[in-house]
């Protein structure tokens, strides 16, 4: 049976703090409070929250920048306090909105100081870093200095930084936080792509975009104020959303048409909306959409809009921690 | 796919130093402006004191005196900002994160920095005494090179030892290291001597003062450079002693501490906060 | 309503002076944001210090209880020379700092006030932080090496107006250094040292100017610091000091140092008005260099 490739167990994480107004008691911090975790190798794991729940902490420990306050944790069945140098000669980190490098260096330059930290000789770290560059879409600007790349290209350049190495376990950081559209879409490419590329790499991601966490993730875990809340595959999450799949109907005012009684018609919500009439329908099954759609044309009501609503990892969210993704970030921010 | 093998050991730590020392050494065939800031802000600083000398009527080898300690400014200065502060400026920047979990380690990192932080300065400060002793036409007879060499040999592994040391203290003194490394300026210019021979400050003063490597490698290598008239602190076997004693002290505890101060960064968690 | 309805200079000026404060409010938070005040404490008296005992030492070193009248020069000159380097690039450093590490620049400057009024304040509060070390530096002159500094023998109302067109001057000359700011990156946070290592050698900081060759001297004579430092010397040690120019009266000193001060204000303002639109032209003024 092979060693997991990430593995925690009851982790905490305390920081200390000064008494404050925010904070009379002096209490610490507590970023992490008992998680636990199994992540096989070879899975795209994504861990998903607010800002502040506690991904990039439990990133931290894992990449051995932070030590737990209680509890173990393990990278490659290699203990994250113990063992940190062997962790870090299998393992690389790339954390989204860094700025990191020097900006009198070109993009090979900088990546080619990188690739010597690692021990990998000079001609063939430069061939794997042109390589990786056309893969991203950067050869043409290597000899730019970094100082004067794009966000986009930055990002990028510190995504090749990470697969220098070629390491057994990536740590993605919010890697597409301030990307435009197609950057961000780019770079999810190439993840999905790289770690198909040789078995047992494992990825974990942490990001607080869902379509992200759905578009790339094998498995997902919700962590909200330090504690994993849910983790399953992605579908299966979904699935746990109460109210499940519903249609959403654009038609005119009803005037008295019930839909409520009608054959696999669960639950009829309707609202206003601009002079219009929107239908929320939520129905045993698909089918009976059909029964919906003949009693609105019998009655001469046009149909201006149908849509069939599945249940998103957000509304998973909502229903677990209580608030939308950007509540939860505004409430953090405070007033 | 090339199939690269990482390096451990020793070769991996030689390529990481090169690594490190790259962007320093690049930095100055990039970026031409040290050419004024290191070299001719030190240089105007120098001929300011040595026209204080000249307004006092001090003998002419009070000037040689003020120009090595131009020169020594340089070291210094490279010793402070970019050896002590260097991880501070890294912290801020992201990069010391990504330092701090690559497999080659601190150590060979801060290794990296010292040797291109060297080169680039010894440039500088041959180009200072240079400059100053043209233009003040200051005369130095050396009799004993290999010796002064010497002298300067571990006077620079000290002082490195010394700026590695600095590193991890101001890793922890996080926002304060700048004022730290602007702290360590005029008074470690008045205490070692750069300007006067530090004979002057007294005995406990001047031992005191030679815990700085600098105090006495300058008045060694003055002894060197104006035998007979420069009045020494110590006798030059014994300043050479001690700085031997320094360089291997100092190498020792700088390991220690950055064990030690790593340690307490991934404990505490203040190795990747921004400020 | 009420300030629509006042006169436009009223407005104007009662604008001006409240950027002044608020961007000294701010330069104070930034400068003395320390977590450790006993660190900010040591920091205050430690450099300034320093650099005193440095040149008392070479002093004692050569000249061994002789030219007394030096030691006071070295004093007054040293005690001064932080308001030049603190207002000079707290000038500077306000926006370059903003640019480059804060990321405030855009914002403070497409903001309703006058940019000018807010690199004021913000050289003032650097310059407010120096006050301590000028403090220190002449308490210490004064009881331990016995300067001639009493009371009974200042010419107090000299000194007060000296140090004002003094101050003046330095704003003046912070004017003329952020305008060169405006327009490098890269190394531009160094520079307000390099000025600071220039005026340092040529304006008589810490050495009579006579003793430059006559090309410098003449240098000297150009900057409104070199007459200013002259001017603190004469208003606070009276006759017990050597002097950078022995053939000017001290109201000939006082009256030369307002001329510089007028000409170097309105060349700081040009310099500055310039170097602003240009940087709006060519698109740098928030250019960050990335160092």
């Amino acid at each position: 049976m092979p060693v997991p490739a990430i593995e925690t167990k009851e982790l905490v994480r305390e920081y200390r703090t000064k008494r404050s107004p925010q904070n009379p008691s002096g209490a610490p911090v507590v970023a992490l409070d008992g998680v636990t975790l199994d992540v096989p190798q070879g899975e795209l794991f994504g861990l998903l929250g607010p800002n502040g729940a506690g991904k990039t902490t439990l990133i931290k420990v894992l990449v051995t920048l932070l030590l737990p306050t209680r509890g173990a944790a393990k990278v490659l069945g290699l203990d994250v306090v113990g063992q940190a140098q062997q962790i870090r000669e299998r393992i690389s980190m790339v954390s989204g909105g860094e700025h990191s490098g020097y900006g009198i260096l070109t993009v090979r330059e900088q990546l080619w100081m990188f690739s010597q930290f690692y021990g990998l000789p000079s001609k063939p770290a430069l061939a794997r870093i042109d390589e990786l560059l056309q893969v991203v879409g950067l050869f043409e600007e290597r000899h730019r200095r970094t100082s004067a790349l794009s966000t986009g290209m930055r990002q990028r350049m510190n995504l090749v930084r990470g697969l220098l190495p070629d390491p057994e376990v990536l740590f993605l950081d919010e890697p597409t936080v301030g990307l435009d559209v197609t950057a961000a879409r780019d770079i999810r490419a190439y993840i999905k792509e790289w770690i198909r590329m040789k078995p047992g790499r494992t990825i974990l991601l942490t990001t607080h975009y869902m379509r992200e966490a759905e578009e790339l993730c094998d498995r997902v875990s919700i962590i909200h104020k330090g504690r994993i809340i849910a983790s399953d595959a992605p579908a299966t999450l979904k699935r746990r959303a109460s109210g499940g799949t519903y249609f959403l109907l654009t038609t005119e005012t009803l005037d008295g048409i019930s839909l409520a009684g009608l054959p696999g018609v669960q639950r009829a919500d309707t609202r206003a909306l601009d002079g219009r009439m929107e239908l929320r329908l939520e129905l045993a099954e698909d089918g009976a959409i059909a029964g919906v759609v003949k009693v609105l044309a019998d009655s001469n009501r046009r149909i201006f809009s149908l849509q069939k609503v599945e249940p998103t990892l957000e509304e998973v969210f909502v229903q677990l921690v209580g608030q939308r993704l950007e509540e939860a970030d505004e409430r953090k921010a405070g007033p | 796919m090339s199939d690269a093998t990482p390096a451990r050991g020793l070769l991996r730590t030689l390529r990481a130093i090169l690594g490190r020392s790259y962007p320093r050494i690049i930095g100055a065939n990039r970026d031409k402006s040290w050419l004024f800031y290191d070299t001719v802000l030190p240089l105007l600083g120098t001929i300011a004191f040595v026209y204080v000398y000249k307004a006092l009527g001090a003998p002419e080898r009070f000037v040689g005196y003020v120009i090595m300690g131009g020169a020594t400014v340089a070291f210094w200065m490279n010793v402070m900002w970019s050896m002590a502060a260097q991880f501070y400026w890294d912290k801020q920047g992201g990069n010391l994160e990504l330092y701090m979990v690559v497999p080659c380690g601190i150590p060979a990192i801060l290794l990296g920095m010292s040797f291109g932080g060297f080169v680039g300065t010894v440039i500088r400060a041959i180009a200072i005494v240079a400059i100053g002793s043209l233009l003040f036409n200051v005369n130095y007879s050396v009799s004993q090179w290999p010796v002064f060499l010497l002298v300067f040999g571990i006077a620079i592994v000290a002082l490195y030892g010394l700026g590695v040391t600095f590193a991890s203290l101001f890793l922890m003194w996080g926002r304060e290291a700048w004022h730290m490394a602007n702290l360590f300026m005029e008074p470690v210019f008045f205490l070692s001597g750069f300007y006067f021979p530090v004979r002057a400050l007294g005995f406990w003063a001047g031992m005191g003062a030679s815990l700085i490597p600098l105090t006495l490698a300058l008045d060694a290598m003055r002894q060197l450079l104006f035998p007979g008239t420069h009045p020494p602190f110590l006798p030059l076997g014994t300043e050479l002693g001690i700085l031997a004693g320094l360089a291997l002290m100092f190498i020792v505890l700088a390991r220690f501490l950055l064990k030690k101060m790593e340690y307490l960064a991934r404990r505490e968690g203040r190795l990747s906060l921004r400020f | 309503m009420e300030a629509a309805n006042r006169p436009r200079l009223a407005n104007g000026l009662a604008h001006w002076w409240r950027t002044v404060r608020v961007a000294y409010w701010l330069g104070w938070q930034v400068e003395s944001n320390w977590t450790d005040p006993l660190l900010f404490f040591i920091y205050s008296i430690a450099r300034p210090l320093g650099g005193a005992l440095i040149l008392v030492f070479m002093y004692l070193v050569v000249s061994r209880g002789g030219q007394g009248d030096l030691l006071g020069f070295f004093v007054i000159g040293t005690a001064f020379w932080p308001f030049v380097i603190a207002g000079m690039m707290g000038m500077a450093w306000g926006i370059i700092s903003d640019r480059e590490h804060w990321k405030t620049l855009k914002y403070v400057y497409t903001a309703p006030i006058s940019y000018r009024a807010y690199l004021v304040g913000r050289s003032l509060a650097q310059a407010t932080s120096a006050t301590a070390a000028t403090a220190i530096t002449l308490l210490f002159g004064r009881w331990v090496l016995h300067i001639p500094l009493h009371l009974s023998t200042m010419d107090i109302p000299y000194a007060l107006v000296s140090f004002a067109l003094g101050m003046t001057s330095i704003m003046a000359l912070g004017f003329v250094v952020v305008s060169a700011a405006m327009s490098i990156s890269g190394e531009a946070w160094r520079m307000p040292e390099g000025v600071g290592a220039a005026l340092y050698l040529v304006c008589g900081a810490i050495f009579p100017v006579t003793v430059l060759p006559a090309v410098l001297q003449d240098v000297a004579k150009a900057f409104p610091l070199t007459w200013w430092l002259e001017a603190m010397r004469r208003g606070l040690l009276g006759d017990n000091t050597v002097r950078s120019f022995p053939w000017a009266s001290d109201a000939r000193v006082l009256v030369i140092l307002a001329a510089l001060t007028a000409v170097w204000v309105a060349a700081g303002v040009l310099i500055f008005s310039y170097a602003e639109r240009r940087a709006r032209v060519l698109g740098i003024l928030d250019r960050e260099s990335g160092f």
